[in-house]
């Protein structure tokens, strides 16, 4: 039987009350955890117990509305795609090098070069600094056209394979790359079903959600009976609203309730939560109420202790000019990762996004700006977790990894000529980066695609130019369950991905997909 | 005596009457177009129900008699152009007032009701991101062979579905029943002022 999320124990409390020092913990907290925390000391409880050094974190950043990663990876120099390039994309291209008579008569090459080994010369968006930076010192790499596929699928076979559901649909496809299914409805996220299946086994000590999001609910994390997803934003738990900063006008600084309206108000609102109910939907609803309440004890708490490493996330994220939602999303979980002893869970996965991708007018000015707004964040987010591993023994930088998904690529013809008003449509198969200490960096995995329109790759029914993944989501996102800990072959791996076994095997040469 | 044995062959009759009465519904038989292959109004969304068991049949009486299958009559929605290709006639209705529409967002709401009557039929949109790609869908290139949408069809140019100024509209695919339909309007030119596009509110 599943074991009952965020129900603590005295003792697992006393152990999780001493990660952040207790610094906001008296007025987060209730009145009962209030009397447990004053008797508990960190130093008598001896502190880092619940996760040691035994801990993974999968960071999933989704960008909303179908990147155009035509423009992320761009061939370049003597890359016979290059001219290629310039042609086709024309009046959305990025300067490669490659002339074209009117949108880049001098030949001009802004990208950023990267030298992935045993490739043809290719380059980044010139916003991409951090990720650039990143890759050719060997902590990133790209999978290349990677996408959502029901079975191995050619150019050949596209009007007679299976393909996934609704093509081309947003949420379709962004439902599929969050469940890997691309030929049955939804029911589970990929993520949530890992946790379903290891939760108990991988979180003895957890005190909260081994699922948490910092973007809102997501199909991604939905779907696990027992599991469910923990919403934070970028200052830690959503607390209720109107009982000050950290319940400060509801609750004094020796834990006991204001005698103002305030506090008499916050005093009812705990006690109808522990009121259970004999009807099922109440009983429900107010058990989501009370766990809220705990999780956000715990999670006030975990962001608490980047102070006592002498860590400043903060400071970090301002170093990279990281603003906007997905660097405070990040932020938080910089801050959650560092607090991972208060949340007890040696397996973790978080969740953040960016929306605003589905460009299909002005990409030359949206994005550029969509794309430096998430290098700068992932940027700070990488240099805290390296930060991080210089100041906790316990953490190495090895221990987290970062993959980003999208609905879908967008199709390498552009749907206009005027580059102040042009945009690009929806396609298919796409490339993802992944980065973090445990990744075989500077390298393109998967096989990027034959870039031309009717090349070997593109979709026949149109003349736009969509690739047909070559690696399917399910063999990527094996790889990353693979090093979260679920055994290749297993049949949790096989429940995870009932898909999978259509594919190549991600051990194989032939797939290519040893990015971890 | 005789009584008695009219009795009995009253029963006999009787019984298969009820039989012919109770025709079980025929599945569709994969390839090939069939008038059920257009769900009634009232089934559509309608998972599989579950009958009771019919009574074993009467085969002494039924071998006595010429079981004649009652005769289905035409569809009168459906009107059927060759062995493999069907009309949808309401389809072909609102398809027809697309042109004829008195502006541009009231065209744009006859082709999102020429989509509902694809729904209708499969349960989701046309799928694809090219115009060419939903228009050919739309005039028969689908698993039933069903025309939605007449080649002949004034809005029609080509494999293209266009608007009143001869510009191809953009499908823009939201999720398998959401489509977002722009028309570039009077300038022909996409993602300017003079766009009208139609979606739906709950979408977004």
């Amino acid at each position: 039987m599943a074991k009952k999320q965020n129900m603590m124990s005295r003792r697992d409390f006393l152990k999780a009350g001493t990660c952040g020092a207790m610094t906001i913990g008296p007025l987060v907290n209730t009145i009962a955890q209030l009397s447990l925390m004053s008797s508990a000391s960190a130093s008598t409880l001896g502190g880092n117990t619940l996760v040691g050094n035994d801990y993974k974190a999968l960071v999933c950043v989704f960008l909303r509305g179908g990147c155009d990663m035509n423009n992320v990876i761009i061939p370049v120099g003597v890359n016979p795609q290059a001219q290629t390039y310039a042609n086709d994309r024309a009046a959305v291209a990025i300067a490669n090098g490659a002339v074209h008579p009117t949108y880049n008569p001098g030949g001009l090459d802004t990208t950023l070069a990267i030298t992935p080994p045993n490739q043809d010369p290719y380059g980044l968006h010139p916003s991409l600094t951090n990720l650039a930076s990143m890759f050719n010192a060997g902590e990133a790499s790209f999978v290349c056209n990677v996408g959502t596929l029901a079975e191995p699928t050619t150019r050949g076979g596209y009007s007679t394979d299976s393909l996934p559901k609704q093509l081309f649909s947003h949420s379709d496809q962004v439902t599929q790359w969050m469940s890997s299914i691309a030929d049955k409805p939804y029911t589970s996220g990929w993520g949530a079903k890992v946790a379903e299946l290891y939760n108990d086994v991988w979180n003895l000590n957890s005190q909260t959600s081994m699922l948490i999001t910092a973007a809102g609910n997501n199909q991604f994390m939905n779907g696990s009976p027992s599991v469910g997803q923990y919403s934070v934003t970028s200052t830690g738990a959503i607390s209720l609203a109107g009982f000050g900063t950290n319940y400060g006008n509801a609750v004094d600084s020796s834990g006991n309730y204001t005698s103002g309206s305030t506090g008499q108000r916050f005093e009812a609102l705990e006690r109808i939560m522990q009121y259970s109910h004999a009807h099922i939907m109440e009983e429900g609803y107010t058990e989501v109420v009370r766990s809220a309440r705990a999780n956000e004890a715990i999670i006030s708490e975990a962001v608490q202790v980047e102070q006592s490493l002498g860590m400043d996330v903060a400071t970090i994220f301002n170093s990279y000019q990281a603003e906007g939602g997905v660097a405070n999303e990040l932020m938080a979980i910089a801050r959650l990762i560092a607090g991972r002893e208060c949340l007890g869970n040696n397996r973790q996965i978080f969740f953040v996004d960016l929306g605003g991708f589905d460009n299909h007018q002005d990409i030359n000015a949206d994005l550029p700006e969509l794309l430096t707004e998430l290098d700068r964040a992932l940027g700070a987010f990488n240099a805290c977790m390296k930060d991080l591993a210089t100041r906790d023994a316990d953490f190495s930088y090895d221990k987290v990894t970062t993959f980003q998904a999208s609905d879908f690529n967008r199709t390498w013809t552009p749907n206009g000529t005027d580059i102040n008003s042009a945009g690009t449509d929806h396609a298919w198969g796409s490339h993802s980066f992944v980065f973090g200490g445990a990744v075989n960096g500077g390298q393109f995995f998967g096989a990027m695609p034959e870039l031309a329109v009717g090349g070997y790759n593109d979709v026949p029914s149109g003349s736009r130019g969509r690739w047909i993944p070559t690696t399917a989501v399910d063999q990527f996102a094996s790889v990353l369950a693979n090093w979260f800990g679920v055994p290749f072959g297993s049949t949790e791996m096989g429940t995870i991905f009932p898909n999978l076994y259509r594919f190549a095997d991600p051990n194989s040469v032939e797939a290519n997909l040893g990015f971890l | 005596m005789k009584r008695s044995r009219m009795f009995w062959w009253g029963s006999g009759l009787l019984l298969v009457l009820l039989l012919l009465l109770r025709r079980p519904d025929t599945p569709g038989s994969g390839d090939s177009l069939q008038e059920s292959d257009v769900p009634s109004q009232g089934k559509s969304g309608e998972g599989p129900r579950s009958l009771p068991a019919p009574p074993p049949p009467n085969t002494e009486a039924a071998d006595r008699f010429l079981v004649v299958e009652p005769e289905t009559p035409p569809d009168p929605r459906l009107n059927r152009l060759s062995e493999d290709r069907v009309e949808f006639l309401p389809a072909i209705e609102a398809s027809q007032r697309i042109s004829k529409a008195e502006g541009e967002a009231q065209s744009l709401r006859e082709i999102d009701a020429l989509l509902s009557h694809y729904r209708f039929a499969y349960g989701e949109n046309p799928v694809g991101v090219e115009n060419a790609e939903f228009t050919r869908q739309l005039m028969g290139e689908n698993p039933k062979g069903i025309v939605f949408l007449s080649p002949q069809n004034p809005s029609v140019r080509g494999e293209e579905l266009v608007d009143r100024w001869g510009t191809p509209y953009f499908f823009h695919p939201l999720s398998g029943q959401v489509m977002e339909i722009v028309s570039a309007g009077p300038d022909q030119t996409f993602w300017t002022d003079d766009d009208v596009g139609m979606r739906h509110r709950q979408e977004r």
